[in-house]
C-alpha cells in the first residue's frame, strides 16, 4: 500500500482544516451556537489496520456518514462517531435532549447526515478547490453498525473491493459549548486513487514535499 | 441519468422541435416525474427551473407554467435560507450534493400538504435533497420529502419515551421507597437497576454498579463462610425461582465488613412471556439474627459463667456416648463440686459468690482442651467432659484442676478465701452405655471425694468401692433409724479443764456413741458421715438434747451443787432448721433448765455455712441461757473476719494446732494468736487434743482459758442404763 510522507500528510492536514473552518462556519451559523471543528491527526492505515484501529479508538458500535466521491481522486469519505458520541451530538445540535432513548429516531438521523454532508462537503470541497480540480459527490448516506459492517458494506462503487486500499484517517474534534464530541474523518482509496492525490499535494506544494 | 439527461435536454428545446422517438420518451418521463411522490425541480446553472413536477404543482400552488422559466428566487420570494441558497450554489458551482432534514432546517420551501393545511399555514415536514447533475452544463436536481410521517412518528416516540421515562421514574420512586433492597439485572446477570436501600447495603453506588456482575455487588457467604453460589444463571435458563439461600446468608460489603441477609429471587417475564432479567430481593437481618443468636446462645448457655448450661451438657454426653458404640475409644465425665463456695457466698453475699463462680469457670476453661465439654450444672457444680481420654490423662487433668482451685485464692474486699473442690471422675467406655447411669455414679464419685475430706479427685469403680459405699451407707441408714427408735445411744463426757482457777463451774462435753448389734459401741466418726449424708443428724441431735435434759432435770440438785456445764455438739443441719430450734427452747422449758448450765457447740465450717440463720439461732439460745461455743476454730477458714458476726462466747481452739504445739512453732503459734484473737473478742478460749502435760504447760503459759484431751480426762460414759447421771 502506498505511504504518504509525513510532510503530505501535514499538507493534507492543513487544507483539511481549511475546509473545517468553512463547516464550522456554517454549522454555527444553523444552531446558532459556536461549533469548533478540527483535525489534529492525519494517518494512513491499511484497512485492515484502520478496522481494527477504529474499533480501539471509536468502539464497537459507530455511526457512519459517508459520502462517495469520483473526480481527479476518488474513494469514499466516511465520517465515523461512537454511538453515544452521534447521540450527545445531535441532540447538542438540535438542542433537544428530552428523549432518553438510546438511539436515533429517524429525523434525528437526517438530521446527522446532513451535519457530515456539511463536514464531507466542506473538507472534500476545499480538496477540489485548492487543487483545482472537479469532484463528483453521491448524496451521503447514513449508517449504524459494526465497524466491520460499516467497511464491508460501504466498499465504494468507485473502488473495487479486490484492490488493496489505503485509508485515511483523520482525527477529528468537534466541541459545541457543553459537548465535546469525537469523530473520525475517513477517507477509503485504492492504490491508484491515492497514488492520484500524492500527485495533487506534489503539484500544488511544489517539491517542497 | 438518463432521465436526467433527457429532462436536460427538454429544457433546452422547444418541445415542437422534438423527434417522434424522442417525444415519447419526454412524455414517458415527464409522466414518471409526475407520478412521482416526493417534489422534483430542476435548476440550471442562472437558477432558473427547467423542470417542476406535478407533486411540486400540487404542494406550492405554483402552476408549471408560473414555475418553469422562472428563476428560483421569483418562484420562492420569500425563502432567504443562506444553508439552502447555499447548497444549491454549491452543487452549481462545485458539483456537491445536500441534504437538509427536517430537524435543521425546519419547513425551508413554502409548501402544505393540503389546501387547508395551506389556509391555516401549516407548513409541510420537508426533507431536501439537492444533487448536482453533471453533463455538457451543470444542472441542480432538487428533490423534496414530505417527512410529515417520520415527524409524526418522531413526536410519538418522543412521547412514548416520556411516558415511559415519567413510569420508570413512578416504578423507582415505588421501589426507593420499599424498606427491602431491590436489583435487578438483565439476562446476563448484570446490574440494570438498584433501589437506595441496596445502595446502602452493599455500599455500592448505582452508577457504579449498572452493568457489574451481580455476584460482585452482592457477594454473599453461607453461614459457615463458603462463598455462595449464585444461582441467577439457573433463574434466568429455567426460569424457576430457586429455594431461598435459607436465612444464614452473609454479605461482604464493599467496604469489607459482612453483614446478615435474607434474600429471594424471581425471574422477570415481557408480555411474551419470556424472561428479561431476575429481581433479586433483600434485606439487613443482622439485628434479627444477632437476636436470634442471642437466643440460641442464652438457651444453651448458663448466663453467668458463659459456660454450657445443663440440658447441652447432657445432649452433648448423650452424644458421647453414641460415639463410644461400637468403637473402642475412651472418654472421661468428671463431676466437680465446689467446697468452700457456701462459706463465700453467706459470708460476702451472692454478688461476691457469683464472682467466684465466674473465676472458678475461667480456671477450669484453663485446664480442659478445645474439644473438651465444660458446663454449669447448677448451684457450684460443674461437669467436664474430656474427648478421646485414656483414664490416666484424665486423672492428670483432674488433678490439675484440684491443684489449681486449691492454689487459688478468691478475694473480695478484705476478705481473702481459699476453696477447693472435689471431682468424680467416670470413665465412658462402651460398656456403660447409660447417660443416666453415668451422671449418677459421676455425683456418686463426687460424692465419694468429699466424703474422703474434700480436695479430692475420686474415680469410680464400678465393682468395688461404690457399691460397697452405697451398700455400706444404706447399712448405716437402717441402723442409725434402729438406733433412733431403740435408743441404742449413750451418751458420754470429757471434761473441760479451766486453767484459771477463777471458774468453778464444772464444764464438761457431751460425747456420743452407738451400739452395735453385738452390744459394741460404735465411734461417731463411723457413723456421723452417714448420718449426715441421709440427714439423719438432726434426729440425732434432738435424742441427745432430749436425753441430757432429762437427765438434767433427774439430777437437778447433783447438777446446781456442782455447777455442771454440759457442752452439747450441733450439726450444721440442725442450726438451719427451725423446727429444731422450736424443739430445744421446748425442752429447756419443759426440763425446767438451770440458766448457765448448757452450752452448744458448733463448728466454724456449719456456723459459716448457715452464717445468718446459725446468728438468729444463736441469739435466741442466749436469751434462753444458753452459751455457745465455735468448735474446731482455725480448721476451715484463715480469716477471722466472720467471727465478729458470730456473738459466742468460746473458741474452741482446733486440736489439729494444739496436738503439735509443742513440737510445732508454727502451730505454736496458731494457738497462741488464736487464743489472743479470742481474748480481745472478750471470748474464752478452749484447747481441744490436751494430750500430755507439756501441751498442758504451754497452754498455761500462752493463756488459754480451758483444756481438754486425754492428759485431763478421757471420754466416759455419763449415764447408766436408764439414763441417769452416773456420779
Amino acid at each position: 500500500m502506498i505511504e504518504l510522507s509525513e510532510l503530505q500528510k501535514d499538507a493534507l492536514g492543513e487544507l483539511l482544516n481549511i475546509g473545517m473552518g468553512r463547516a464550522s462556519a456554517s454549522l454555527s451559523e444553523m444552531v446558532g451556537e459556536e461549533v469548533e471543528l478540527s483535525v489534529p491527526r492525519v494517518e494512513t492505515l491499511s484497512r485492515k489496520e484502520a478496522i481494527t484501529r477504529i474499533n480501539s479508538l471509536v468502539g464497537h458500535e459507530i455511526t457512519a456518514i459517508k459520502e462517495s466521491f469520483s473526480g481527479a481522486f476518488w474513494g469514499d469519505a466516511l465520517l465515523l462517531f461512537p454511538e453515544n458520541h452521534s447521540l450527545e451530538l445531535v441532540r447538542a445540535l438540535i438542542n433537544d435532549d428530552t428523549l432518553p432513548i438510546e438511539m436515533l429516531s429517524e429525523m434525528e438521523q437526517e438530521a446527522l447526515t446532513e451535519v457530515g454532508n456539511i463536514i464531507l462537503n466542506a473538507c472534500l470541497g476545499s480538496l477540489a478547490n485548492i487543487f483545482n480540480e472537479n469532484l463528483e459527490f453521491a448524496l451521503p448516506q447514513y449508517s449504524h453498525g459494526s465497524c466491520d459492517d460499516i467497511f464491508k458494506n460501504n466498499t465504494s462503487s468507485v473502488t473495487s473491493p479486490t484492490s488493496p486500499e489505503g485509508v485515511l484517517l483523520l482525527q477529528m474534534n468537534f466541541s459545541l459549548e457543553k459537548t465535546k464530541v469525537n469523530g473520525y474523518l475517513t477517507l477509503l482509496m485504492d492504490v491508484a486513487s491515492m497514488q492520484a492525490l500524492s500527485k495533487q499535494l506534489n503539484k500544488y506544494f511544489g517539491s517542497s514535499l | 441519468m438518463t432521465l436526467i439527461k433527457e429532462c436536460s435536454s427538454s429544457t433546452n428545446k422547444p418541445s415542437h422541435i422534438k423527434t417522434m422517438e424522442e417525444k415519447e420518451i419526454t412524455d414517458w418521463t415527464s409522466t414518471v416525474i409526475d407520478l412521482s411522490d416526493i417534489g422534483l425541480f430542476l435548476l440550471d446553472k442562472s437558477n432558473v427551473i427547467q423542470c417542476w413536477n406535478q407533486w411540486m404543482v400540487s404542494s406550492s400552488g405554483i402552476s408549471r407554467d408560473n414555475a418553469i422559466g422562472k428563476t428560483f428566487s421569483e418562484v420562492f420570494p420569500n425563502v432567504k435560507s443562506a444553508r439552502l441558497l447555499n447548497a444549491i450554489d454549491d452543487a452549481l458551482c462545485q458539483g456537491m450534493p445536500s441534504v437538509l432534514s427536517q430537524k435543521l432546517n425546519p419547513h425551508k420551501l413554502p409548501l402544505y400538504k393540503t389546501i387547508s393545511s395551506k389556509s391555516e399555514h401549516n407548513l409541510m415536514s420537508q426533507m431536501i435533497m439537492i444533487k448536482p447533475i453533471i453533463s455538457k452544463s451543470t444542472l441542480c436536481l432538487i428533490q423534496v420529502v414530505d417527512v410529515s410521517a417520520a415527524v409524526a412518528r418522531d413526536h410519538m416516540l418522543r412521547f412514548q419515551a416520556a411516558e415511559y421515562h415519567a413510569k420508570e421514574l413512578h416504578n423507582r420512586a415505588v421501589l426507593s421507597s420499599i424498606a427491602d433492597a431491590v436489583i435487578t439485572t438483565d439476562t446476563h446477570g448484570r446490574i440494570e437497576y438498584m433501589n437506595s436501600i441496596a445502595e446502602s447495603i452493599t455500599g455500592w453506588t448505582i452508577e457504579r454498579a449498572i452493568n457489574t456482575y451481580l455476584e460482585e455487588v452482592f457477594s454473599v457467604l453461607s453461614k459457615n463462610g463458603k462463598p455462595q453460589i449464585h444461582s441467577v444463571g439457573l433463574c434466568i435458563k429455567n426460569g424457576i425461582i430457586p429455594s431461598t439461600f435459607g436465612d444464614n446468608l452473609i454479605l461482604n460489603k464493599e467496604d469489607g465488613t459482612t453483614i446478615a441477609v435474607e434474600e429471594s429471587l424471581a425471574a422477570i417475564y415481557n408480555a411474551k412471556n419470556e424472561i428479561t432479567g431476575v429481581v433479586l430481593v433483600f434485606r439487613d437481618v443482622t439485628r434479627a439474627r444477632k437476636l436470634a443468636d442471642e437466643v440460641n446462645w442464652q438457651a444453651e448457655h448458663d448466663s453467668l459463667t458463659k459456660l454450657f448450661n445443663r440440658e447441652v451438657f447432657d445432649k452433648k454426653l448423650n452424644y458421647l456416648v453414641d460415639s463410644t458404640k461400637n468403637v473402642n475409644i475412651h472418654h472421661a465425665l468428671l463431676y466437680l463440686d465446689l467446697d468452700q463456695f457456701k462459706i463465700v457466698n453467706d459470708t460476702c453475699g451472692h454478688v461476691a459468690g457469683d464472682e467466684l463462680l465466674i473465676q472458678v469457670s475461667k480456671i477450669l476453661a484453663l485446664h480442659i482442651r478445645n474439644n473438651d465439654v465444660l458446663a454449669r450444672l447448677g448451684g457450684d457444680e460443674f461437669g467436664i467432659q474430656l474427648f478421646d481420654c485414656p483414664i490416666d490423662v484424665c486423672m492428670r487433668i483432674a488433678n490439675k484442676i484440684r491443684q489449681a482451685i486449691k492454689d487459688y485464692r478468691f478475694v473480695w474486699g478484705d476478705k481473702s478465701f481459699s476453696i477447693g473442690v472435689s471431682i468424680g471422675v467416670v470413665e465412658i467406655t462402651n460398656d456403660n452405655v447409660n447417660v443416666k447411669n453415668l451422671l449418677s455414679a459421676a455425683d456418686a464419685a463426687c460424692y465419694a471425694a468429699k466424703d474422703s475430706g474434700r480436695d479430692q479427685v475420686h474415680l469410680y469403680q464400678i465393682d468395688k468401692s461404690e457399691a460397697a459405699t452405697r451398700h455400706g451407707e444404706m447399712q448405716w441408714f437402717s441402723q442409725i433409724q434402729k438406733a433412733l427408735d431403740n435408743n441404742d445411744f449413750i451418751l458420754y463426757a470429757q471434761t473441760i479443764v479451766p486453767l484459771d482457777t477463777s471458774d468453778n463451774q464444772t464444764h464438761l462435753e457431751v460425747l456420743i456413741r452407738m451400739r452395735g448389734d453385738q452390744g459394741q459401741l460404735i465411734p461417731p466418726g463411723a457413723f456421723i458421715p452417714a448420718a449426715e449424708r441421709f440427714g439423719l443428724m438432726s434426729a440425732i441431735d434432738r435424742w441427745v438434747i432430749e436425753n441430757i435434759f432429762k437427765m438434767i432435770h433427774a439430777s437437778k440438785e447433783y447438777i446446781i451443787q456442782n455447777k455442771f456445764n454440759f457442752a452439747i455438739n450441733l450439726s450444721g443441719q440442725t442450726l438451719s432448721d427451725n423446727e429444731t430450734l422450736d424443739f430445744i427452747t421446748k425442752q429447756l422449758d419443759k426440763y425446767e433448765i438451770t440458766r448457765g448450765s448448757i452450752s452448744f457447740e458448733i463448728t466454724e465450717t456449719a456456723a459459716i455455712s448457715n452464717l445468718s440463720s446459725a446468728n438468729s439461732f444463736i441469739k435466741l439460745l442466749k436469751a434462753a441461757g444458753c452459751k455457745f461455743a465455735l468448735d474446731d476454730f482455725g480448721s476451715g477458714l484463715s480469716s477471722f473476719a466472720y467471727l465478729k458476726n458470730l456473738p459466742v462466747d468460746f473458741l474452741k481452739i482446733d486440736g489439729a494446732f494444739v496436738k503439735n504445739m509443742v513440737n510445732d512453732p508454727i502451730d505454736y503459734a496458731m494457738v497462741n494468736s488464736i487464743n489472743q484473737i479470742g481474748h480481745v473478742m472478750n471470748l474464752k478460749t478452749i484447747a481441744e487434743f490436751v494430750e500430755d502435760d507439756d501441751i498442758l504447760q504451754k497452754l498455761k503459759e500462752i493463756g488459754v482459758d480451758y483444756a481438754q484431751g486425754y492428759a485431763i480426762c478421757k471420754p466416759y460414759p455419763l449415764t447408766d442404763k436408764n439414763g441417769n447421771m452416773l456420779h
